[in-house]
């Protein structure tokens, strides 16, 4: 953790507003760290067998929560005490909901650890035949996050607009192993478990990836007080 | 999971970060890094005095419309080069830091600057198409049409009645007592403070409370049936209840009149105008829907200013 400072914690008159804004800020890079890191380690407990792993991803979404609460309280405090405006407001008001979406990201990562505590006694080989989907996955949505949360803090609209476009690798990924699961369900229709559980593993993964790409958007609100939460991925460039 | 590259785009071993960082606490986590060379926000836009007004200086039915207006005291120019458009039955609100000429450049309004000698107002101020700057311009019925309230309560030394009487009587506007009863009671009434005066109009104004003094002021504009009313931080004086009631008789008064608010609070700029305009140093810098000017301002001194960042 750096204290380096952004245009948008920074310079306000009030040094106490400053501090504010930066703990949120902080908040928010301290909240996307653990929740990147929450869903490699689930994917790696998924695909590693690795109970201990997966017990630490369901204890640890208690601190995702506490995150949540926490950015909540001092979004409501600034809001009160401040009456931001601007910018601040901006910043703000997509921190708040980046938060939301970060919470969410990290009730999909303790879904996945908890099908990797459900999955510890099946055979190997029926695992690794879903590994790979699940590692591809996973490294795209923490990448996916990771960039938009960075894309965020830095209030960096390129960044952002090329992380909510590379969420169609994620979806294409997702596409490819739904069809894996098919044709291997056909072949084996006694993997109707586990495929179940992978399909729903697959499906968090790609929610990561949607709530990344939500978490890009926000950047352009900030930069130019756009809306484009609606507005096609594919059209963002358009936007700036 | 190794760093992965598909379609250009690369995705650092971000689920693995935990095993190749050190780690922060039991957690096992790391925040995600900074990167402060690219916090570019804001940075782009000019934080000098722009050439020209940014945003949207003309209204599609102004009752003022203001161009190239300049004022000196003595020889310092207070104002340089204003184009402002007022629009017609609606809140304008003037903003900036203290000495940015936005009271100066109210007075122009209804030529009260013409009360200090050293003053001197150049450029074209058309109320309806006509110039008031006009040396043959009658500066009474100016000030009838364009009322003003100021930021101290200052009711004349008589009675509540008085007080609100007195306009009418001199501008002529009642033939009798019963008409100028009706016009008393009517403009306490718009000003909200009939009811709390209705049973002692004898008694001095100055007797009200300070709230209630500001709305006997309101009345006694509106009694000779102005089309605007000026109001030079009207509230500043006021506790935030008798400031609530101000700005609720202010909505109300925007059926009627069209009112121009120069206040420092800007959470009141927002809440009772429909445009804003930002001043600095004399120079109009942005003027706007205020919707806009509060969450999206187009200018870095308006930023600056609005989030409190002006140094």
């Amino acid at each position: 953790m750096t204290d380096q400072k952004s245009e948008f914690t920074e310079g306000h008159i009030v040094r106490s507003y400053d501090a504010e804004l930066d703990r949120l800020r902080t908040l928010l890079l301290e909240m996307g760290g653990l929740v990147v890191d929450q869903i490699g380690q689930a994917v790696n407990a998924l695909t590693e067998k690795d109970r201990e792993r997966s017990e630490t991803v369901v204890r640890r979404e208690e601190d995702v929560n506490r995150y949540d609460i926490e950015a909540e309280e001092l979004v409501l405090h600034v809001l009160a005490k401040r009456q931001p405006m601007g910018m601040d407001l901006r910043a703000i008001m997509a921190i708040t909901r980046a938060v939301t979406d970060l919470e969410r990201c990290g009730d999909e990562a303790k879904k996945i650890a908890k099908i990797a505590r459900r999955r510890l006694e099946d055979d190997p080989t029926v695992v690794e035949a879903f590994s790979i989907a699940a590692d591809n996955m996973g490294a795209l949505a923490a990448g996916l996050l990771k960039s938009a949360v960075e894309a965020l803090d830095e209030a960096d609209e390129e960044k952002a607009i090329q992380s909510a476009q590379a969420d169609a690798h994620l979806d294409a990924e997702y596409k490819l192993a739904l069809r894996n699961i098919h044709s291997a369900l056909i072949s084996n229709p006694s993997l109707i478990e586990v495929a179940t559980d992978l399909v729903i593993v697959t499906k968090a993964l790609e929610r990561i990836g949607d709530h990344a790409k939500n978490i890009a958007k926000y950047v352009v609100f900030i930069v130019q007080g756009k809306d484009v939460r609606h507005v096609k991925t594919k059209a963002l460039d358009k936007e700036i | 999971m190794d760093d992965v590259n598909i379609g250009g785009y690369q995705f650092m071993e971000a689920t693995t970060m935990s095993r190749d960082r050190e780690t922060r606490s039991e957690q096992g986590t790391q925040a995600l890094s900074r990167n402060s060379a690219a916090s570019l926000f804001g940075s782009e836009r000019g934080s000098d005095v722009p050439d020209n007004t940014v945003g949207v200086i003309t209204h599609d039915d102004p009752i003022f419309a203001c161009r190239s207006v300049d004022v000196f005291y003595a020889d310092k120019q207070a104002i340089f080069g204003v184009d402002l458009d007022i629009g017609r039955n609606q809140v304008i609100s003037m903003i900036g830091p203290s000495g940015c000429g936005k009271s100066t450049f109210l007075r122009c309004l209804n030529r009260m600057n013409d009360t200090i000698d050293i003053a001197r107002v150049t450029g074209r101020i058309e109320l309806d198409g006509q110039d008031i700057l006009d040396s043959k311009i009658d500066v009474v019925p100016l000030r009838a049409r364009v009322g003003m309230v100021f930021q101290k309560p200052n009711p004349f030394p008589k009675s509540i009645y008085e007080n609100v009487a007195y306009g009418p009587r001199i501008h002529g506007l009642a033939r009798d007592r019963v008409e100028l009863d009706e016009i008393v009671q009517t403009s306490l009434e718009r000003a909200g403070l009939l009811k709390e005066v209705k049973d002692r109009m004898d008694q001095p104004g100055t007797g009200l409370s300070g709230g209630q003094q500001q709305r006997l002021c309101i009345a006694r504009a509106i009694a000779v049936s102005p089309e605007v009313i000026l109001m030079d931080e009207p509230c500043s004086a006021l506790d935030p209840i008798a400031t609530a009631r101000i700005e609720d008789l202010i909505d109300e008064l925007k059926e009627n009149y069209t009112i121009c608010i120069v206040t420092h609070s800007m959470q009141q700029a927002a809440r009772v105008s429909q445009r804003t305009a930002y001043f600095h140093l004399g120079y109009l810098v942005e003027v706007d829907e205020t919707d806009k000017i509060f969450t999206n301002p187009s200018h870095k001194l308006t930023e600056d200013y609005i989030t409190g960042r002006f140094g």
